[in-house]
């Protein structure tokens, strides 16, 4: 094998390894499908033509995440430019918060949806490992009620109080992030 | 109007439970008759939508957010 074919070979394997993990994360940032795949695109272009640079000092992964990240905030800054005269009314706020489909259009509401998911996110780890699963297995697995309750062993109506309180724990640690 | 009147941890689980399904309408009037009458079970419900609405875009984004093959490979074209 030639030393050019050998590059594309390991270039291919880096993006087998890591692309869907990368487009994964850009899409959770910014919710359009062409764009996250340049963005992803852009960032092993980049990532190969740093890779002298990479010092090792955290894994590959996170490394490519963090340009991809930087890409992703690129890109915001850029689009911010144009909508920053954009004004929302409260009213399209609030319509908004309660479409469960809902997609931010600007990325003043990006960065502050995107805040939100990543307080979440924390939030969501800190909960009890019993409530976590439950909480997972309704939204993530949108299993219902009955089932949740075999397969967990409890009541139907302490799956709601369950449901409850880890929703209060949630709101609790976000209230408490954004204090701080 | 005579509504009768529910427990706070009644009126929040009513709230749970309205997100996903329909309430019977006694209880949809008691638990909205509740939630105009105490100020903390009304922002707990509006809390906890958004909540609820974040999590379900999450699950959403998590179920179709993978690449196709022929986008794997328009990658590793543009790499070479």
């Amino acid at each position: 094998m030639s030393i050019s074919q050998n590059v594309q070979s390991k270039n291919e394997e880096l993006v087998e390894e890591h692309a869907d993990y990368l487009f994964q994360f850009a899409m959770s940032k910014i919710h359009n499908r062409e764009l996250a795949l340049d963005l992803v695109q852009d960032t092993f272009l980049v990532c190969l033509q740093k890779m002298d640079q990479f010092e090792g000092r955290s894994s590959l992964r996170t490394w490519m995440t963090t340009i991809l990240n930087r890409k992703i905030i690129d890109h915001w800054r850029k689009e911010k430019r144009s909508y920053s005269s954009v004004d929302i009314s409260e009213n399209e706020n609030a319509s908004n918060a309660i479409n469960s489909n809902y997609i931010p259009q600007n990325p003043h509401q990006i960065s502050e949806e995107i805040e939100k998911r990543t307080i979440l996110e924390f939030c969501l780890d800190n909960l009890p490992d019993a409530w976590r699963e439950i909480v997972h297995a309704k939204y993530y697995d949108e299993k219902n009620g009955e089932e949740i309750s075999k397969e967990f062993n409890v009541t139907p109506s302490n799956f709601w109080v369950i449901i409850h309180r880890a929703k209060a724990q949630l709101r609790a640690c976000m209230d408490n992030k954004y204090a701080s | 109007m005579n509504v009768p009147h529910i427990p706070c941890e009644v009126a929040v689980i009513n709230v749970e439970k309205s997100f996903w399904q329909r309430l019977s309408v006694l209880d949809w009037i008691k638990t909205r008759w509740h939630l105009i009458l105490c100020k903390n079970c009304s922002e707990y419900e509006k809390d906890s939508k958004i909540i609820h609405r974040i999590l379900r875009s999450m699950r959403n984004d998590g179920m179709h957010n993978h690449l196709g093959v022929e986008e794997i490979e328009k990658i590793k074209k543009a790499l070479n």
